[in-house]
């Protein structure tokens, strides 16, 4: 089958793109790092000598080329081994898992939540375009794409949990609590998503398929949701995988304010104190999140658009 | 024209658009009676208004266009005075509408039995697709496809513009519409395919349907029409069956539309 076939090829299509990002990875941060032996040393709690660096290059192999280091540290990264981390002496993938999920929980809310909100908005826009609903969402868009979303964040909080007391101010990572900072930082793509829609169906809406669906006894209105919408969703959705991309690596001004212990907060803090083995493992697992939500929305694009198998 | 009352009566229709200031007469004051059973055209070069005429027929005119006066009488009631939810149920059921650009007209993401389940399941909301797709098939058939279930199982983007045509024609036929308005249906599609639409039309005609069939070619006109009007600048400049008005043809615009023809024969 030629859908299956598709799959397949982009699946492999994978594969070079994991190569080069995991090479980049370990050069860059082995590059940045400084000496790799020196700081190891140090988060041991061993005053570096002249002994014992020698003595940790040889452990660590780092006598060895690059890509022979690259090579064995490839092995360990396909079983998810990134080694130890220098800051907290806990193995990388432990440290990196306890926080990734909600993270992960996080940006997959953040996007569905912009996609729920753009399509009435869109469509209402549409609909009643050039008057009063359409002028008010341009409005809202425009607001919601410029506003900084820590700012929104703070007046959420402000408002539901202070004044409305129906929100905890301190929530932590649990799902019952992830609607306040997933909303906030839906909003600025929830206003891309709604303008991008907006102006794909009002070009639509002027196509014969439109006028005939119409002709047939569909309402305006239906005939953009029935015959509008799953052609102009599909740059939406293009947008929605490159924008995955930057959710999934965490917000840290999200995850600050609304006491969300997600990955971006941890990132930062190892790059701070060079802590190599988890920067590397971070942009690994991120990457494989991105590279696998863009898969599926790959697979999406194909059955809402046939004629993609024909290219 | 003929005796038998008109199944639709467009009188004095008056579609203008109001653009920067301006006010287009697209449509000024046209009169057409159309019968059962025969095909009507209405012929008329590139901005004569034939087009808002056929969509103000059904009335789909959008801003900034309005119908500012007249009537459009199916079984001599005026749709102009119809709610736009009364509309819908007279829309395909009633008068079915086909497009210049078939491959247009369909969308390409959606399979052609899906949208042939919609166009009835718009006017009764307890169709099921199942106790459907005989039909669909059998109509299909009966407009020349003759592998309907590969049809039915296809996305427009997979039919040649003949067939894509050929399906909008079936979708008028599942619904039992009494009207059909083809507007330019031909003028998109090569030679052969063209005569092969034509006939289409005609058959329909001898199966009782009315057709409007709008065009600017006056071979198309010569070949499968009963009676025809001349349209220019939203105005009828000439009327009558078409064997009166090719023998004898009284206004200006009629004969310079005719020229290529009478240099020909």
């Amino acid at each position: 089958m030629k859908r299956l076939k598709l799959i397949l090829l982009r699946i492999v299509q994978i594969i070079p793109v994991l190569l080069i990002v995991t090479m980049l990875a370990f050069w860059l941060s082995n590059v940045s790092a400084g000496d790799v032996a020196n700081v190891t040393l140090q988060s041991k709690g061993i005053q570096p000598t002249e002994e014992s660096l020698a003595a940790i290059r040889e452990e660590l192999g780092l006598n060895d080329p690059l890509p022979v280091q690259y090579i064995n540290w490839l092995k360990k990264a396909c079983r998810l081994d990134f080694g130890v981390s220098f800051q907290t002496n806990r193995p990388v993938t432990e440290e990196i898992f306890s926080r990734f999920p909600a993270t992960l929980e996080l940006a997959i809310s953040a996007s569905l939540l912009a996609v729920i909100f753009a399509i009435p908005l869109a469509l209402l826009a549409t609909r009643y375009r050039d008057s009063a609903p359409d002028h008010v969402i341009r409005v809202m868009s425009s607001i919601g794409a410029t506003m900084p979303d820590f700012w929104i964040g703070l007046m959420l909080l402000y408002f539901f949990g202070v004044q409305l007391k129906i929100a905890p101010i301190v929530a932590g990572s649990k799902i019952q609590n992830i609607f306040l900072p997933a909303f906030t930082l839906s909003i600025q793509y929830a206003a891309t998503y709604t303008r991008v829609l907006r102006g794909n169906l009002v070009e639509i809406n002027r196509l014969d398929y439109i006028k005939a669906a119409r002709a047939r006894g569909l309402s305006e209105g239906g005939a953009l949701v029935k015959h509008g919408l799953k052609n102009a969703i599909l740059p939406v959705i293009t947008l929605i995988g490159v924008n995955f991309g930057k959710l999934v690596g965490g917000q840290v001004a999200i995850e600050t304010i609304f006491s969300w212990n997600g990955i971006g907060q941890f990132a930062i803090s190892c790059m701070k104190v060079k802590d190599l083995p988890v920067i590397q493992g971070y942009i690994i697992i991120v990457l494989l999140a991105y590279v696998i939500v863009n898969l599926i929305l790959d697979v999406v694009y194909m059955y809402i658009d046939p004629r993609i198998e024909v290219e | 024209m003929c005796n038998e009352e008109a199944v639709l009566a467009v009188k004095d229709l008056k579609t203008y658009f109001y653009c920067k200031g301006r006010v287009v007469k697209a449509v000024d004051g046209v009169s057409i009676d159309v019968y059962k059973g025969r095909i009507t055209a209405i012929i008329g070069g590139s901005g004569s208004g034939k087009s808002v005429m056929s969509l103000s027929i059904l009335n789909l005119i959008d801003k900034p266009g309005k119908i500012v006066d007249g009537q459009v009488l199916l079984h001599g009631k005026d749709l102009l005075k119809f709610s736009e939810k009364e509309l819908r149920g007279i829309r395909g059921r009633q008068i079915a509408m086909i497009f210049q650009e078939p491959s247009c007209a369909l969308n390409p993401v959606v399979k052609v039995k899906k949208h042939m389940y919609e166009a009835v399941r718009i006017h009764d909301k307890g169709a099921r697709m199942n106790n459907l797709l005989d039909g669909f098939r059998q109509t299909l058939l009966r407009v020349g496809l003759s592998e309907p279930d590969r049809v039915l199982e296809s996305y427009p983007f997979e039919l040649s513009g003949g067939m894509c045509q050929r399906v909008m024609v079936a979708m008028g036929l599942v619904t039992n519409a009494e009207v059909l308005i083809a507007d330019e249906p031909t003028s998109s599609l090569d030679l052969t395919t063209q005569a092969e639409i034509l006939e289409e039309l005609l058959r329909l005609k001898e199966e009782g349907m009315a057709v409007i069939l709008i065009t600017h070619d006056l071979g198309v006109v010569a070949q499968t029409a009963d009676d025809m009007y001349v349209i220019k600048d939203g105005k009828i400049v000439e009327s009558g069956t078409v064997r009166e008005v090719f023998a004898n043809p009284k206004n200006e615009y009629t004969r310079y539309l005719m020229d290529p023809i009478t240099i020909h024969n």
